[in-house]
């Protein structure tokens, strides 16, 4: 048996993916070297713990991409004839349970350390032989783990939807509001720093909850792909117009009285199968259903396998 | 970049600049202001923990003896406080320092104590490395295990650190530590020992304070971080006794 097409990405498409997967590795290496330098200023502080943490678990969506998105360019063979599209739907389901379970586990933290009435106390950090506030260097790594973590998001949010990756696109979003957790680490750490410890926690309470609302409506967007939803948009704003499209293209053909598609995403690609109703007399059907299937690929490079069934009438539960 | 980012950071550096004023960082309680202005005396809670705090010998004060002690008097000079000695149990002074009914605690703290995040704590201002000296002329075995090594008898924390490798401490005098014993490393020779290439443990020593007091905590640190060696130095006379 024919497996399906072997090809993931268009040549255009295919050089947005070098493109992103060298960002993602850029991405790994920047957010190693951040964490690090809020680890070795955290101190007591509970909001720069979580700040690392947020950092740490933040390149899981990178590795998520980086590792499924290659596995999903795998070509399909005997034992895989659909191909392994849905490796990027369960990269990125993993990626989201990720989230989740670090925004739970910091906001426990979080609520822990104000229950058992720790106040975190910022003292002296040696650098250099020089002995300096604490709150100096951790505001430095505050700030490095802020700026460029914008940057690197805004540039991966335009590739997005380019491949049509929602991996990358929840990854760069993340990235992109990065600073206003980074910000509440700040005002914790400048807080603690005027002995109002109680805005350390806080601000470690607001930056978990805020990935745990990334983890959540990530999850969502991942488990509802995995039940075959209809194709959504990359940034999940609506449905995506292309089964409409599609079935426009057949309805117009002029030996195809009536026309319904049905699809699904898988990772990048859309697969799916349409039911026409001849005309009477319509010529030679074998030939035409495989003109009709090249024209609907021709549509979009996303639109990768569809399978045209010639019916008398219409299936009854109107699908779409 | 949105007005929102624009905002944001504007606010950021608004409160940086604030932040860098005079008296920043500041206490949550004012310890340090009222010590300094002579409002209040330094109250410092302190638990004996050989060799870092003793009871007997101090200065005449009603205090302790000790290295920390001296550290804690020669910082309260240098700031012009007085100060009042509490004595009590480690677990007394950790629950009196989280109401601020102490400022400083000493007894010995390691970074690694178990009191965590409720006390505030100085940054370590001495590594202290216990290892296994050797009297001259004593055979170093290979293999630790059942060997006997020696401790000073007034110090539980080397005995566990001994029984950690296998071997069996055996309590004993500072002046009976041959053939093999257990010490710091500063103190090896004053005890007329030698490297015998075993490390025990390796001790992070701090001052606790009370939380919150990030001033105070600072003043301290400021003090003792570029003290380090004179440190080390005093807790080798220490050996002597």
């Amino acid at each position: 048996m024919r497996p399906v097409a072997a090809v993931e990405f268009p040549a255009e498409v295919e050089e947005t993916y070098h493109r992103a997967r060298r960002l993602e590795w850029i991405t790994v290496a920047y957010v190693a070297s951040a964490a690090a330098f809020l680890y070795v200023t955290m101190g007591t502080s509970q909001a720069m713990r979580t700040s690392f943490f947020e950092d740490v678990v933040s390149v899981v969506p990178a590795l998520a991409f980086l590792v499924g998105t290659s596995v999903a360019r795998r070509a399909p063979g005997p034992d895989y004839p659909y191909g392994t599209h849905r490796a990027t739907s369960i990269a990125y389901l993993t990626a989201s349970l990720a989230l989740c379970a670090m925004g739970v586990f910091l906001l426990a933290e979080a609520a822990v350390k104000v229950l058992s009435d720790e106040k975190t106390t910022i003292g002296g950090f040696s650098l250099f032989g020089h002995v300096v506030w604490g709150g100096w260097p951790m505001l430095a790594a505050i700030l490095y783990s802020a700026v460029p973590s914008v940057l690197l998001g805004r540039a991966k949010l335009r590739l997005a939807p380019k491949m049509h990756n929602k991996v990358l696109h929840a990854d760069a979003e993340m990235m992109k509001a990065d600073w206003m957790a980074e910000g509440a680490t700040a005002v914790g750490v400048v807080g603690a720093g005027f002995g109002l410890w109680w805005l350390d926690p806080l601000a470690a309470a607001l930056v978990s909850a805020d990935i745990l609302k990334d983890g959540a409506s990530n999850l969502k967007a991942a488990v509802l792909d995995l039940v075959d939803r209809r194709p959504e948009k990359t940034d999940q704003s609506g449905p995506e117009l292309l089964p409409d499209r599609v079935r426009d293209l057949l309805r117009g053909l002029d030996w195809v009285a009536d026309a319904e598609v049905r699809m699904r995403e898988e990772g990048h690609v859309f697969m799916g199968e349409a039911f026409v109703v001849p005309r009477p007399g319509a010529g030679d059907l074998v030939r035409e259903l495989g003109r009709a299937a090249e024209a609907a690929k021709a549509l979009d490079w996303r639109m990768h396998e569809l399978t045209i069934m010639p019916v008398e009438r219409l299936p009854d539960a109107e699908p779409r | 970049m949105g007005w929102s980012d624009i905002g944001a950071a504007a606010a950021l550096a608004l409160g940086l600049a604030f932040a860098g004023c005079d008296g920043y960082p500041r206490d949550a309680n004012g310890t340090l202001g009222q010590v300094r202005a002579g409002q209040r005396s330094l109250r410092v809670g302190w638990s004996p923990a050989e060799p870092w705090v003793r009871a007997e010998g101090g200065a005449g004060d009603g205090g302790p003896a000790g290295v920390e002690p001296d550290l804690v008097r020669a910082w309260a000079a240098s700031v012009g406080a007085r100060v009042e000695w509490v004595p009590g149990g480690e677990a007394q002074l950790v629950r009196a320092l989280q109401r601020n009914a102490v400022d400083v605690a000493i007894a010995g703290f390691s970074d690694d104590a178990p009191w965590g995040g409720k006390t505030g704590r100085t940054q370590p201002y001495l590594k202290a490395e216990a290892v296994v000296g050797a009297a001259p002329g004593a055979a170093v075995p290979r293999d630790w295990s059942g060997v006997e090594i020696r401790h000073d008898r007034r110090r539980p924390d080397l005995a566990a650190a001994i029984r950690g490798i296998g071997a069996v401490p055996v309590p004993a005098d500072p002046g009976g530590m041959a053939p093999l014993a257990a010490a710091y490393a500063a103190e090896l020779a004053a005890l007329g020992l030698a490297p015998a290439g075993k490390a025990l443990t390796t001790e992070r020593r701090v001052i606790a304070t009370a939380p919150a007091e990030n001033a105070l905590t600072l003043a301290l640190d400021r003090f003792l971080l570029p003290r380090g060696e004179e440190i080390g130095r005093r807790l080798a006379a220490e050996a002597r006794r």
